[in-house]
């Protein structure tokens, strides 16, 4: 069995990163950009003219897309995660992704992309695989292994289907983490804390409550909470729908109908939100196709305002978290803030009210980077499996259930039998019998959710029992195990007693996708094949040298190009003739030399590039201008205010 | 009816071979972990059968073996030592739900030995009527019209401070109760667990009918709290 | 896998929900209660003194859907039949109509308690004998 590696993965929403522990202490594995976080964006390049696969861009690079040709972009693919036929349509309203239109139900549904069609699970499986890379490329060696994290809210099938993107792109995933129990992980081990804490996680699409006892270095989840449809992402269709709205009533532009320019105001929506965090308010200042400008300032109050009734539904899960825990809110000894929405002065504001923490002369943690917390629990829990470390030795994650498991009995009723926040791994066992004389079949729905009719739950699987013995109905005694594993996925297994056919009752569950179905999905059959490694580093090399010849191409065109000295230009040049006559050879240190020697090559080529789009962008702000600073300070941590915590 | 604690039947550990007990989940010779034992909930613990328990020192227990069996230390371990840390695993935290709460432990132990408890024994045959008095069925009744008056004026945005208060004071009282009947069945452990058989008879009556006063008191008390604290 | 979709309509639009006049002596009301589940439930009935039919009844029941399907569906039984006629309704007819689970029978059984306890409290306002008025008959 491999021994390598096992990387720490925040699949997010907004941001995707991969950690690792280095020593004694989690860090983040930057990218080819240098940079921590890699935007959960994938974009579909145009189908190259002479034919064969199109390539696939993920993060930054993506972004750019975004603009450009909205329909070959996909983001936020997590809300999509595990989720049905109507469920993605749903989401669908917000986001200006289409549906395949040849998806049938029951089918795990499929998002158009370009020409192609992609199921979330592939979506976010391009997404591991970029992380998967980045991480490779920092160590030199293949990496198999990652644990991933999930919000504890997630149900079975979002689990399920997150586990299946990991093994499309080629990684066994070792376990399933919660998100605000990494963040505890993160936070709980540098010192030995014991106490009761809480981690608030508002994150870009999902919200997570969850209280946990620390004690001898064993971090037991007493409750948990959230809303898997709650996050910063509402908070930006508010401002957007307020500047669409404006826009035309004001200027008689219906901007919705093209979906180019949505994207670019919601990139707006963005930058206003993150800059009202500190500023006491924000501008909206856009170009309008028909000339027209549109202005409107938002003070900070009324941005509060707008976004209370967001923020007052994360109030409800913290009660009931507090509730199902048995304690009050100054039994809570800390309060750990996670996701990059907890940025926001009111986020703060709700937090302490519902904790009573300045009251008690408390303030939440906030000391690590609320983008970075939950990779870098990732890695500590990774190397809790990996074992053989003195640092996470002694350290353990005892995780809970979210949602209670049922299964609908006759009537439509559910019948309770694993209660939300149980510690996993969990089981229980039930026994069905035949209705009718000769029944060989059993079906059983399982459900999960607090409701008591099962039309009101979430149905997570409907399994069939086949191949019971005929015999007098009533009397067959099949005991059905429910177990759910240490990842929160659910295991079922059946035997009938009265014949002692244990094994030969199959199970099936009926949603998802198959086995099968994820094997022919797995991304490159060749990223399992450890010897194909160094084949596949050279594959990468010579793609990598491609992109930048043919950048550095395109870049000949740019009036940045004639702004550049004669020795410049020549030198440029022949670092591309250097690298074009390496590249098609095998020597891949050659490849990446000359790769690198052509970026150097071209540093100041891409400032003045960078520049020239940045002062477009102030001066006009045109939609185009704007996709071409998209970019780094969306992601980028912005800057908090300190005086306003003082 | 109650499990066999200690098995006579010895089964050999898959790895030393050497021959253990049937309620272990580690060779006490080779320490490996082994499948999971048809064990009760109390033996997991190496506990007596008890309705008193020591709570801190069934967590510390429950810590101690978690780190033994949980599937994390068994991360690159044999697919079948996977299994069955998956599956030791459930029966602890199972029987750690089930004892450390007073209730689930009282209704696990009456279960163990014969008793049925809550909807199990329902439409089996006519409840006793005189398990509900009536008195206090007339009292949860107005309560929970109460109760909806009080959401239904939440719903609209108005609130009654007369119903706030009477609410208020109705809870304290459901409260007052429902400490009443956990004391009831404290003392009623006491009768069982030093008792003989006739004694444990006797208390395992009055603790199921304390247990169904219970629940009458305890879905009250929920609603009240649910009601009280959504504001 | 059957799924009843009487319980699921009778759960969500409840029939005759409310209540009567306690203090009328044309009215009967039953007060109820399970254990199991810590539901409750009120059954009343107006009763018309002459003909001893069941005009009106009402209920009001805090628990489960099932209780609340129970509940329902025995004020539209009981409507427009005489006393004697309701006291005759089984828990088990109310199983049967609503196909209720092994689980939720004691919601039938309270239904069923909960009319006998409503007839029985008109009767006894109204003098009227416990026993059948066949029995009462003879006796004169």
């Amino acid at each position: 069995m491999a021994e390598g590696r096992v990387v720490g993965i925040d699949l997010g929403t907004t941001n995707s990163l991969v950690a690792y522990m280095q020593g004694d202490a989690p860090v983040v594995i930057p990218g080819v950009d240098g940079s921590n976080l890699v935007p959960s964006i994938v974009a579909l390049d145009p189908i190259p003219a002479s034919g064969g696969r199109p390539t696939v861009t993920v993060g930054n690079s993506a972004r750019r897309v975004l603009i450009e040709t909205p329909e070959r972009v996909i983001y936020s693919v997590k809300r999509l995660m595990g989720r049905s036929l109507d469920e993605v349509r749903d989401e669908l309203k917000f986001f200006p992704f289409r549906l395949a239109d040849d998806v049938e139900a029951g089918e795990v549904p499929r998002v158009q992309l370009g020409e192609l069609r992609f199921t979330p699970p592939e979506i976010s499986a391009y997404i591991l695989r970029q992380l998967k890379r980045n991480a490779e490329r920092f160590f030199g060696e293949p990496v198999t292994q990652a644990v991933i994290t999930v919000p504890a809210y997630f149900n079975d099938a979002q689990r399920q289907a997150t586990k299946d993107a990991g093994r499309m792109a080629g990684l066994e995933v070792l376990r399933l983490v919660n998100e605000p129990t990494a963040a505890a992980l993160a936070y709980g081990l540098d010192r030995a804390k014991e106490g009761t804490i809480a981690v608030y996680d508002l994150g870009g699409g999902t919200f997570d409550i969850s209280i946990l006892k620390l004690r001898d270095g064993i971090f037991e989840v007493q409750s948990t909470n959230g809303d898997t449809h709650l996050g910063g992402d509402d908070i930006d269709n508010l401002l957007l729908a307020i500047a669409l709205d404006e826009i035309h009533s004001e200027h008689g532009v219906d901007l919705r109908t093209q979906p180019g320019a949505v994207q670019g105001l919601r990139k707006d929506a963005i930058d206003a939100k993150i800059s009202l965090s500190s500023e006491s308010s924000a501008k909206f200042d856009i170009e309008l196709p028909n000339g027209d400008r549109y202005q409107r300032e938002i003070p900070r109050e009324v941005f509060e305002q707008l976004i209370e009734p967001v923020l007052n539904r994360t109030a409800g899960p913290c009660k009931q978290a507090l509730t199902d825990a048995g304690i009050t809110p100054e039994q809570i000894d800390e309060v750990v803030l996670v996701g990059g929405s907890t940025r926001i002065p009111s986020v703060r504001r709700l937090v302490d009210d519902i904790f009573h923490l300045s009251a008690r002369g408390k303030k939440p943690h906030t000391e690590l980077n609320p983008d970075e917390v939950v990779a870098l629990g990732a890695a500590v829990q990774a190397d809790i499996l990996a074992g053989a470390s003195k640092t996470t030795e002694e350290m353990l994650l005892l995780d809970v259930t979210p949602l209670s498991l049922g299964i609908e009995a006759l009537g439509g009723v559910v019948a309770r039998i694993i209660p939300r926040n149980s510690t996993i791994p969990a089981s229980a066992t039930e026994h069905f019998t035949t209705g009718v004389d000769g029944q060989t079949n059993v079906a059983i729905h399982v459900l999960q959710g607090e409701r008591e009719l099962a039309a009101d739950c979430r149905s997570l699987a409907r399994f069939d029992l086949k191949g019971i013995p005929p015999m007098t109905a009533g009397l067959p005694r099949i005991e059905v195990k429910f177990l759910i594993d240490a990842d929160g996925i659910l295991h079922v297994s059946a035997r009938e007693q009265r014949s002692g056919k244990a094994a030969e009752i199959e199970v099936k569950a009926t949603y998802g996708l198959t086995d099968e179905q994820v094997e022919t999905m797995i991304l490159d059959s060749f990223d399992h094949a450890e010897e194909d490694f160094a084949k596949r580093l050279l594959i990468e090399a010579r793609n990598e040298a491609e992109t930048i010849l043919a950048k550095v191409e395109q870049a000949r065109m740019s009036p940045a190009w004639g702004a550049l000295r004669g020795e410049e230009q020549s030198a440029i040049g022949a670092a591309g003739d250097r690298l074009a006559a390496v590249k098609a050879g095998d020597d891949l240190t050659a490849i990446r030399e000359a790769t690198l020697a052509l970026d150097r090559a071209t540093h100041r080529l891409a400032e003045l590039m960078m520049d020239a789009a940045v002062t477009t962008a102030i001066r006009g702000k045109t939609m185009t201008a704007a996709g071409e600073d998209l970019g780094e300070e969306v992601t980028a941590p912005h800057p908090m205010a300190p005086a306003e915590f003082k | 009816m109650l499990k066999v604690l200690d098995s006579a039947v010895p089964i050999a550990c898959w790895s030393c071979a050497v021959a253990h007990n049937e309620s272990t989940l580690f060779c006490p010779h080779c320490s490996k972990i082994q499948p999971p034992p048809g064990a009760d909930y109390y033996s997991v613990f190496s506990l007596e059968p008890r309705l008193t328990l020591d709570l801190g020192m069934l967590e510390h227990q429950f810590h101690k073996l978690s780190r033994k069996l949980h599937p994390d230390r068994f991360a690159r371990a044999t697919p079948e030592e996977k299994d069955w840390s998956l599956a030791d695993t459930a029966l602890l935290n199972d029987a750690y739900r089930t004892l450390r709460d007073p209730i689930r432990r009282t209704e696990y132990l009456l279960k163990l030995h014969g008793a049925e408890i809550g909807e199990e024994h329902s439409g089996k045959g006519r409840t006793d009527p005189s398990r509900v008095p009536a008195d206090l069925l007339e009292e949860v009744f107005d309560l929970n019209m109460q109760l909806e008056e009080m959401r239904a004026a939440k719903k609209m945005g108005e609130e009654d401070p007369d119903l706030k208060q009477s609410l208020t004071e109705a809870k304290k009282k459901f409260d007052g109760l429902l400490d009443d009947v956990d004391n009831d069945l404290r003392t009623q452990w006491t009768a069982w667990d030093d008792g003989d058989a006739s004694a444990r008879s006797a208390a395992q009556k009055t603790m199921l009918a304390l247990l169904d006063r219970r629940r009458y008191l305890d879905n009250l008390v929920r609603d009240v709290n649910e009601t009280l604290g959504a504001n | 896998m059957a799924y009843s979709d009487k319980v699921v309509d009778h759960y969500n639009n409840p029939r005759n929900v409310g209540t009567l006049d306690k203090s009328s002596s044309e009215v009967g009301t039953g007060l109820v209660g399970a254990p199991e589940c810590g539901d409750v439930m009120r059954l009343q009935i107006r009763v018309n003194p002459e003909t001893q039919v069941i005009e009106e009844a009402k209920f009001k029941t805090f628990g489960c859907g099932s209780a609340i399907a129970s509940s329902s569906l025995a004020t539209e039984w009981i409507k427009g039949r005489t006393v004697d006629d309701a006291m005759a309704i089984k828990n088990t007819d109310i199983v049967k109509e609503l196909s209720l689970p092994p689980v939720k029978i004691h919601c039938s059984v309270l239904a069923e308690d909960a009319i006998r306890a409503a007839i029985g409290d008109w009767k006894k306002k109204n003098g009227v004998a416990e026993a059948a008025p066949a029995a009462t008959a003879t006796a004169q």
